[in-house]
């Protein structure tokens, strides 16, 4: 029966120069890993902007397709009363008017060879009291944008016509302007543009930050467990004078920086390439958001990074201590992973408040947190809350994951990487034939 | 060579049978996002869901505040009659009450209050009716908020209809004869079914749903077929048998495209499985779009497309050497893949243009096209072909992979670290340009605003060239023969002197062409062209900052260091097209990118041919100047005949016989690949 | 010379590498085995021992010369080539997630044996090498011994006139690699003409009816045990392969200030 290094009286120690060379060796050769690099480093740094910056080109795009666009209209029986609304329907710069000597055929718009069709008729029925009043009837396919185009287009410019139309009716009959005016509406956002730009930021960010911290946990958590069995370098490291904790240590701790750093990354990424990916759309909305992040959140955001990829990579490597070889240890953190991004999804619609019980559920709390400290809000009950909730996660896990270790079979990876028949052997099988394990 | 069923058939069966059996990878990849896809679907519905009943039941808070303040009420509480009239029947209507405060924008922002109407007189905005200042209220609100922002929304709606009733009912209380509403009445008549109606916004979206699945699933079967038998020694042993190369291939491909099939199949039953128990929100009339014959026809239509997607994944999992480096593929290549299936967002381009040439983006747009209930027959086969032959032809290529030997014997050929700087040079190439385009994009969206001349100063001096400094002394590379400043043969300028118009022209010729496939808006280009000749400043000055410093500067950069760096490790023909998309890529806006890659691709091929990059610095400048010209006294070189860009095209010809014949090639161009 | 049933005549492999230049793997390599013959390629590691039967396999193309297997030229019929040679070296692995029945079952069928005759084929060799045991078990759960076994049906499952062992005792110990000894003298005693690669002096003494000494991609001597000894004057093979080696070591020496 072993206890691994607790055989002795001596209680196990944290050696921390140890620990020091033994986490500037693991990053070392992590930063000469292509994998690591690009998964890590590369990919928070350009993947969502880049996705971004041709999602919107090519939401420019199309709109600058169908803005350009003309739409094909055949009009029929002019109201002769109106010579005002025909005057306005060809001076409209994306309609062409098309002149059709024959009577009309549907198909043609079936076809796409013409948009839209407007039949002009007189009022019927209680309508036709007011002489020179016209009903309008387009023909469109609402399977083809271009025809749905014209249909909008087409109504717009009657809707205005109207619009008009009854003004006039109304100065005839004597009502003057302003008590035809009524009352102005208007609106006015007060929101300042570091309040929107933290909305903005709020709504994509909280999922986007969970996913890189993960992403950058995801490789490294791997490498530095199944990828030292796989290059048989994992003996070699337990073989060292380094004690198996500190070797944990170190390796935790590398991890977690990788996990920081691909979240801060992507957040710097984001936060400087915001404004050109809406530049665009800035140009039209008027220039009403700032993306720069308050200094004073800085720290706080930094923290909530270090925490939350403290939390990601010890339940990671809790998965990946198992695994024999860089496949396998994917496949084990898979679930842990996808599990991990489930709770920003729903915290992605708006409206919801970084509230005293979210504070309590890690993960979550951290985004809650960031997302609040980019708005420039800093809620100390909740922040005070999600420190201690972070906290303690981290130390549960980094207990997990010791206590799991002290078992001879997985560090030599005797399960053939199955948490399952960890699990069995361990707690459900016979004494009779059950592998020798830890005591306490 | 030919295939042989029997052997092709068993190293299929034994794939599969493989595959099936790494349960791990089958859990991980088909089991897991059976459930978390519609766990994550559900849940954010769900939460959308309540935060809509909440914002639909929420009484919203708000105070009075301003000018005419009894006026405003008088508006609100006739509202607030005509909405709780309608309460009785409809239970989401909105409500509202007033609350009184005396700092309502400090309560606002503390968000007790939703919204604040806030009432000032209007000085007489708009000229038509010529208008008395007036009675005006300003909602303000936070768009930072979706409760103050819904508020605002719901309120101005309410005051306007209110105000709309009032007027029609002073209109009618003078004797007007009809309901006001009854004017001008629009009757819309919508030809197609409403089955057809819900194919256009499913036959936009299918094929990047199917892609993104079927790449999915094919990649978890590729990447094990290749890169990790590689790992494993095992292709060796099959390389060893009497299986020839295309009929391992051949297998390897037909188990990729069954996996990917399936596993299609599975993730699409299993989101119908999710639209039925209404956890997804979609309407039913997706359901009409699909007859079993359409289906049947999608069916046969996405099987070239699920060919050329494992194709593609082969042919990445054969380049990589190990399981790892082909996951690190994946992403990128999903990326590529997915920009041709964006083809049908594209309002109305037809199958019956360029588009039916092109590969998956044919299949997408006849997809849709068949989904709003249009059968273009000949187009569709046309389609068909160009997609299954493309993946045909990349399954032949990676045949080739299991012969290109670096691949499959690891070890064989060891990649030496370089020796010197330049070697080191142009292995990192790519990230210094990669950077380089990141930055300069970025700082051009701050000066987006400032005069062209500092944004020209800033861009290349600032940016171009210091990077090229920095790249040179990084590598402490020796900048006359990096850049290529040496003379080359006299008879060269006499290509350039033909060159200059030649190259003006065919650019615009395919500027045009481009523009007609993927129209550009007017404004677009008037406000392109604005920025760029500002009013105010000289033709002398526009050709000074935007003939002669481009000229020099961009290709210092381009031709200069871009050029050598790629030319020590790709086939010349790909250093032209790389640098020329790169250069095209720098310019930013999309509608420019043919014109100015295709100059690019010139001036690179140019380089290489003279071994000296001065005749594309001349050219260059000289490309620019010239079409400076002609823009200020006003030729409109986008507006030619065609037979004018014909004339461009021969004069272009005539100016690389010239370059071909004089040739004094770059030095250390690598014609053929280093491995045997 | 029909009763060759390999036959290497000048096989040149060139490589080029980037920082290093040309790679002269494989350098006018010539030699002939018969049936019933083992020929052994003894050599250092790189010294081009692999990449010579990685070209008789037709894994590798030759930059030029001429390899035939039963008068089949291995850039010309690499498939009729392969189809009468067994290939086994450390590298060739097994399918993990294969049982050994289904392995055998399945490089038989791609190796062109007749379908009827295989599940027949496949019973005897696992008979033969004493697989039945283990036979329904996936590969990934044998013992290094086994699954050594099981790659050695899998390299005869087809029945070849030739087979080539490169390097096949690397890392196996003392018991497995008398057993793989035994195997290979066995097959020779079947009449199959075999090329074995080692760089174990011992074993190419025990097992070899010839011998090649090879160094730089050259072969610098190449007979009987008997006559190698006769030549060199040394008793040992490991003195006679030192000798070879420094002769050849000579050579280049001289050769190099003339050039």
């Amino acid at each position: 029966m072993t206890n691994l290094d607790s055989n002795g009286p001596t209680k196990q120690r944290l050696a921390w120069n140890q620990i020091v060379t033994l986490y500037r060796y693991e990053l070392r050769s992590a930063l000469r890993e292509r994998a690591i690099v690009i998964n890590s480093i590369l990919i928070p740094i350009f993947l969502y902007p880049l996705i971004m910056w041709v999602a919107f080109s090519g939401i420019m795009l199309v709109k600058w397709h169908s803005d350009s666009t003309q739409s094909r209209v055949v009009v029929q029986d002019w109201p002769r009363e109106h010579p005002e609304l025909r005057n306005r329907i060809t001076r409209e710069k994306r309609i062409t008017l098309i002149e059709e000597t024959n009577r009309f055929d549907p198909r043609e718009i079936s076809a796409a060879r013409l948009d839209a069709l407007v039949l002009f008729e007189p009022a019927s029925g209680s309508a036709s009291n007011l002489p020179g009043n016209f009903q309008v009837g387009i023909t469109f396919d609402s399977s083809k944008d271009r025809s749905v185009a014209a249909r909008e287009r087409l109504e717009s410019v009657i809707n205005d016509y109207r619009r008009e139309w009854l003004a006039r009716e109304a100065r005839k009959r004597e009502i003057s302007p302003e008590e035809w005016a009524g009352i102005h509406i208007d609106s006015k956002n007060v929101a300042t543009k570091r309040q929107m730009g933290g909305f903005v930021l709020g709504m994509m960010l909280p999922i986007l930050f969970v996913v890189m911290v993960a992403a950058g946990t995801f490789y490294p958590a791997i490498d530095c467990t199944a990828g030292e069995r796989e290059r048989n370098t994992w003996e070699t490291l337990m073989s060292s004078g380094a004690s198996r904790v500190n070797v944990i240590v170190a390796k935790y701790l590398y991890v977690t920086t990788f996990g920081t750093m691909a979240g801060i990354l992507n957040l710097l990424a984001f936060a400087v390439t915001l404004k050109p990916i809406f530049a665009p759309l800035l140009k039209e909305a008027g220039t009403m958001l700032n993306f720069t992040v308050l200094p004073q959140s800085i720290p706080l955001i930094a923290t909530g990074a270090v925490l939350l990829a403290g939390f990601v990579s010890a339940g990671m490597m809790i998965f990946a201590a198992f695994a024999r070889t860089f496949k396998e240890g994917q496949a084990m953190i898979m679930p842990f992973y996808l599990i991990v991004m489930l709770p920003p999804i729903f915290l992605q619609t708006p409206g919801i408040q970084f509230s005293v019980p979210l504070s309590c559920v890690p993960v979550v709390n951290v985004t809650m947190m960031i997302r609040s400290a980019l708005t420039g809000e800093f809620p100390m009950l909740q922040i005070a809350i999600t420190f201690v909730a972070s906290v303690l996660a981290i130390a549960l896990c980094i207990r997990i994951a010791a206590y799991i270790l002290k078992f001879e079979e997985v560090m030599i990876g005797n399960y053939n990487g199955s948490l399952k028949r960890f699990l069995r052997e361990r707690f459900l099988a016979k004494p009779g034939r059950s592998m020798k394990g830890a005591h306490d | 060579m030919s295939l042989r069923p029997a052997i092709v058939f068993a190293l299929f069966r034994n794939e599969l049978r493989m595959i099936l059996r790494d349960k791990r990878t089958i859990i991980t990849a088909v089991l897991l996002p059976l459930i978390i896809t519609p766990l994550m679907l559900a849940g954010s519905s769900h939460t959308r869901k309540k935060r809509e009943a909440t914002l639909q039941s929420k009484v919203y808070q708000f105070a009075i505040t301003g000018t005419n303040v009894a006026e405003i009420r008088t508006v609100v509480q006739l509202t607030e009659e005509r909405l709780s009239a309608q309460a009785k029947t409809n239970a989401s209507v909105f409500k509202f009450k007033e609350v009184e405060n005396t700092n309502s924008i400090a309560a606002l922002n503390r968000g007790v209050l939703d919204f604040v109407l806030e009432g000032f007189i209007e000085e007489s905005g708009s000229n038509d009716p010529p208008s008395e200042p007036r009675t005006a209220v300003r909602i303000v609100y936070r768009a930072d908020r979706d409760d103050s922002s819904t508020g605002m929304d719901k309120m101005w709606s309410a005051l306007e209809r209110t105000d709309r009733n009032r007027r029609y009912e002073l209109l009618q209380s003078r004797g007007f004869p009809v309901q006001p509403g009854e004017l001008a009445t629009v009757e819309k008549a919508d030809l197609a079914t409403p089955a057809h109606a819900a194919g256009l916004t499913l036959g936009k979206m299918i094929t990047l749903f199917l892609l993104v699945f079927i790449l999915s699933g094919g990649a978890i079967a590729a990447n094990d077929l290749l890169a990790g038998e590689k790992e494993r020694g095992t292709l060796e042993t099959l390389l060893t048998t009497s299986a020839s190369r295309v009929e391992i291939i051949a297998a390897k491909h037909l188990t990729t495209l069954s996996i990917a099939g399936f596993i299609t199949v599975v993730q699409i039953g299993n989101l119908m499985m999710y639209v039925g128990f209404r956890v997804i929100p979609i309407s039913t009339k997706f359901a009409a779009a699909i007859t079993p014959g359409v289906a049947l026809l999608l069916l046969m239509l996405f099987l070239p497309v699920a060919a050329l997607l494992s194709s593609v994944l082969l042919l990445t999992s054969g380049f990589a050497k190990s399981y790892k480096e082909a996951q690190l593929y994946f992403l990128p290549v999903t990326l590529i893949a997915i920009l041709p299936a964006l083809a049908p967002m594209l309002p109305d381009v037809p199958l019956r243009s360029i588009i039916c040439l092109m590969p998956i983006a044919n299949i997408a747009i006849a997809a849709k096209e068949i989904l709003i209930g249009w059968y273009d027959w000949p187009m569709i086969a046309l389609a068909w072909l160009v997609t299954a032959g493309t993946g045909a032809w990349l399954t032949k290529l990676s045949v080739s992979f299991l012969s290109a030997e670096r691949l499959i014997t690891a070890g064989v050929s060891k990649d030496l670290p370089p020796t010197d700087g330049a070697g080191w040079f142009s292995r990192r190439v790519g990230i210094w340009f990669a950077i380089l385009w990141a930055v300069v994009w970025i700082v051009n969206s701050y000066t987006a605003t400032a005069d062209v001349r500092v944004q020209v100063t800033v861009n290349l001096v600032g940016l171009f060239f210091i990077g090229s400094l920095l790249m040179l002394w990084r590598y402490k590379l020796n900048w006359r023969e990096t850049l290529a400043f040496r003379a080359p043969k006299p008879a060269v300028w006499l290509g350039v002197l033909c060159g200059i118009p030649g190259g003006l022209l065919t650019a615009s010729g395919l500027s045009r062409l481009t523009t007609s496939l993927v129209p550009v808006s007017p404004e677009t280009m008037e406000e392109f062209s604005r920025a760029v000749i500002p009013e105010g400043v000289t033709l002398g000055e526009l050709i000074f900052f935007l003939a002669l410093l481009p000229g020099f500067f961009e290709e210092f950069t381009f031709r200069g260091l871009l050029l050598n760096g790629l030319s020590r490790r790709m086939h010349p023909v790909a250093v032209v097209i790389v640098v020329g998309l790169v250069f095209g890529i720098f310019h930013f806006a999309l509608f420019r990118l043919v014109g100015t890659a295709f100059l690019g691709i010139l001036f690179a091929a140019l380089t290489l041919m003279t071994g000296s990059i001065f005749p594309a610095m001349i050219w260059h400048a000289c490309n620019n100047a010239l079409a400076l010209i002609t823009e200020t006294i006003g030729i409109p070189i986008m507006e030619l005949d065609w037979w004018m860009y014909g004339i461009g095209v021969v004069l272009l010809a005539m100016a690389f016989w010239i370059f071909w014949r004089e040739r004094k090639p770059y030095p250390g161009l690598r014609w053929r690949r280093r491995d045997p | 010379m029909t009763e060759f049933s390999v036959r290497v005549q000048d096989l040149r492999k060139i490589y080029y590498e980037e920082g290093r230049g040309e790679v002269r793997a494989v350098d006018g390599i010539s030699f002939e085995c018969r049936p019933g013959e083992i020929f052994g390629l003894l050599g250092a590691n790189g010294a081009g021992k692999t990449t010579t039967l990685r070209m008789l396999a037709t894994i590798l193309k030759p930059t030029s010369g001429a390899a035939y297997v039963l008068q089949h030229e291995v850039t010309k019929e690499p498939e009729a080539v392969r189809r009468n040679l067994g290939f086994y070296s450390a590298t060739t692995a097994l399918y993990p997630r294969l049982t050994a029945r289904e392995t055998l079952d399945f490089f038989a069928r791609i190796n062109g044996y007749p379908a009827d005759r295989v599940r027949e084929r496949v019973e005897k060799l696992i008979a033969r090498f004493g697989i039945t045991e283990y036979a329904n078990a996936r590969v990934d759960r044998l013992s290094q011994g086994m699954k050594q076994k099981v790659s050695i049906a899998r390299t005869v499952v087809h029945d070849p006139p030739v087979l080539i062992f490169d390097e096949p005792t690397v890392g196996l110990d003392v018991l497995n690699a008398l057993e793989m000894q035994k195997v290979i003298a066995e097959f020779r005693a079947e009449g199959k003409a075999i090329l074995f690669s080692t760089h174990i002096m011992s074993e190419a003494e025990k097992l070899c009816d010839r011998i090649a000494i090879v160094h730089r991609g050259r072969i610098h001597a190449c007979d009987t045990f008997e006559n190698l000894r006769a030549a060199s004057g040394k008793r040992y093979l490991e003195d006679i392969f030192v000798h070879f080696i420094e002769r050849a070591n000579e050579a280049v020496a001289l050769e190099k200030p003339s050039a």
